[in-house]
């Protein structure tokens, strides 16, 4: 399923106007890294002001999906405490520290299994009331959305 | 500065898509649903599926079983047209 690098980053990259755009409208800060296929958008969490890194590696986009990760700013570090805690009525933030979403291909089977009833390579098809995303930028919007009803991080 | 709505009037506002960098305006009448607006929005902007609304610019999104009017959406407001599905 994987796709050749120049490829992955041409589908990014035909994105990056719209994700700049977004990114320009809210204030979010948006690094492309093009050698390694990785985004990484700068952002706050709005309750508890913890500057936030979330990471995607695009890898194989849109064969499929990135894979999302929330990090301390600048280093490889990871954890509940720089992981937002799910809002009350139904968020992508996971309780076991992934954001649940057809478009995070972290959730999947193989990764961190949370759906093994969706199918990778068909994630931009997956329908239903969970959130929706086909884009960078739609995908960073959804992240933004769930921040806003966050309580604050996991740990 | 944006204006209050009032009854049942035409009401237009400035769309923005996250996949496209550039907004539209609609008008929408005061008393249609908010998920139905957005529906149409979405549609405009090329949006097949989902489950749309709109994110006011305090980050707040507007619950789509209400209509603009009761959401108090405002002559002129600019909104982000965002997918209102939750978690799984």
């Amino acid at each position: 399923m994987s796709v050749e690098s120049c490829i992955a980053r041409d589908h990014v990259e035909a994105e990056l106007e719209a994700a700049q755009a977004w990114a320009r409208r809210h204030n979010w800060a948006l690094r492309w890294e093009p050698d390694v296929l990785r985004l990484c958008a700068i952002s706050f969490h709005p309750h508890c002001g913890r500057v936030l890194e979330i990471r995607g590696d695009f890898d194989s986009y849109r064969a499929m999906p990135p894979a999302w990760r929330f990090f301390a700013p600048n280093t490889d570090e990871e954890g509940a405490h720089l992981f937002p805690k799910g809002g009350p009525d139904g968020s992508i933030f996971h309780g076991n520290l992934v954001i649940c979403a057809p478009w995070n291909r972290l959730a999947y089977k193989g990764y961190a299994n949370l759906h093994g009833d969706w199918d990778l390579s068909a994630w931009s098809s997956i329908h239903g009331t969970m959130s929706q995303a086909r884009t960078v930028a739609d995908m960073l919007s959804e992240i933004d959305v769930n921040l806003n009803t966050s309580p604050g991080m996991s740990g | 500065m944006n204006e209050p709505s009032n009854n049942n009037h035409e009401i237009e506002v400035v769309v923005y898509a996250p996949s496209q960098p550039d907004p539209k305006t609609f008008k929408f009448q005061a008393d249609e649903l908010v998920g139905v607006a957005a529906k149409a929005a979405a549609a405009a902007f090329g949006y097949a599926d989902g489950n749309p609304s709109f994110q006011r610019e305090d980050g707040k999104v507007l619950d789509r079983t209400i209509t603009l009017k009761a959401a108090d959406v405002r002559i002129g407001e600019k909104l982000e047209l965002v997918d209102a599905g939750g978690g799984v």
